[in-house]
């Protein structure tokens, strides 16, 4: 793999070399080895700078740094004992998207969101409904204006409550489709059949094991929006949500995969 | 046919982003766009944004043209590039762009800009 995984500056040849060779005596031992208690600590302790930088992403949103360090510790101790060298991934690839994943769950098991104004939450749910019969009566997804007309409202407004469902919190719907702990179905399970659909990516090496790491709805959106082009519309009724909720998780989805990859993969 | 154009400058930073992609729904919005296709255009907008944003410098500034014909949306970002190098068609924001919009074209200029362009439209709207 020659892609630099995110963010690791002030690594010298000789730290990288340290940590593959603690990363292989780790997967080598049982799972029951008092030896290994060590060599991940040695581990955890290397990667610290890699929490902080992520955890520092989260700042300004009303949670203290140390707080969310500590949670993403929790994400990176998960990560070493998961990561398996075979896959041919650099740990730290590996290892962001778990570390978000436990940060982003602090978030939401503290019941954080974005605030969203009660008319506008009304406004939401009144388009997500007149999107979803509108739909049935054109044959395709409306347009703004016909929203509007269908509504009686006018079309900025529309525009704004396609925006506050962008902010509204995803606690609710996404608290029971499986959490972002990595304790997904298997990768070769899912991705099995969508090889072909990856074949063209490159760095699909890296590209699996992320999105091996989102929840198991926002992968299989993912799957189905990019490699299977489907539409918005056509993915909300195969999946049973709403389209408005398809969107959300695709703007999720692909936010978590480019943190996770750096951006020009 | 009814044309228009929208320029936007701000700071190549991922705070001015959402910015950008107001000003893609308005835009869009106008030219009938499904709800669908506004989306997928703002999905698309965002990831342009992300890959143009991480390619600048310091302190650059993203322009961002929205070029509006009859139904057609044609946006077009253009920001300085430290690399100077061009988007690879074979990466995953490649992959996410193409699905997303009609075309996509992207350019390094010989003065180290970064060019994206997107194109996707709208319908002809049955509401009055």
């Amino acid at each position: 793999m020659t892609t630099p995984p995110a963010r690791r500056g002030g690594w010298s040849e000789a730290d990288r070399e340290r940590e593959h060779e603690l990363l292989a005596r780790l997967a080598a031992l049982p799972p029951d080895d008092d030896a290994r208690g060590p060599i991940r600590d040695e581990l955890v302790t290397m990667h610290l700078p890699l929490v902080h930088h992520l955890a520092r992403r989260f700042r300004d949103r009303g949670e203290p740094h140390d707080d969310l360090v500590q949670v993403g510790t929790i994400g990176l101790i998960k990560a070493v004992d998961r990561f398996d060298p075979q896959r041919g991934v650099e740990f730290s690839t590996y290892a962001t998207p778990t570390v978000l994943g436990e940060i982003k769950r602090h978030f939401r098991d503290k019941g954080w969101s974005v605030r969203v104004p009660r008319r506008l939450q009304e406004l939401r749910l009144a388009i997500t409904r007149a999107t979803a019969e509108l739909s049935q009566d054109l044959g395709r997804s409306p347009t703004v204006k016909e929203l509007a007309a269908r509504l009686e409202v006018t079309e900025e407004e529309v525009l704004e409550g396609l925006e506050a469902a962008q902010s509204y919190s995803t606690l609710s719907l996404d608290g029971s489709a499986g959490d972002s702990d990595g304790e997904s179905p298997a990768l070769v399970d899912t991705l099995g059949s969508d090889d072909a659909a990856l074949e063209n990516v490159e760095y699909r090496e890296t590209l699996r094991p992320l999105l091996d790491a989102l929840p198991p709805r926002e992968r299989q959106i993912v799957l189905l929006r990019f490699f299977h082009n489907k539409t918005q519309s056509e993915i909300a009724a195969e999946v049973g949500v709403s389209q408005m909720h398809v969107s959300r998780l695709l703007v999720k989805a692909l936010g978590t995969l480019r943190g996770a990859m750096g951006v020009d993969a | 046919m009814q044309s228009s154009e929208v320029v936007l400058t701000v700071p190549a930073e991922s705070s001015y982003v959402s910015l950008v992609r107001t000003a893609a729904s308005a835009v869009c919005s106008q030219a009938d766009f499904t709800v669908d296709a506004l989306d997928d255009f703002r999905l698309a907008v965002d990831e342009a944004c992300a890959l143009a944003i991480a390619a600048a410098p310091e302190g650059a500034d993203l322009t961002v043209t929205f070029r509006t014909l009859g139904h057609t949306v044609e946006v077009d970002l253009l920001s300085p590039s430290a690399t100077g190098s061009p988007i690879g068609t074979n990466t995953f924001a490649w992959t996410v762009l193409t699905a997303l919009v009609d075309s996509v074209e992207t350019e390094v200029t010989d003065d180290s800009l970064l060019g994206i362009r997107l194109r996707a439209h709208g319908i002809e709207s049955v509401a009055s």
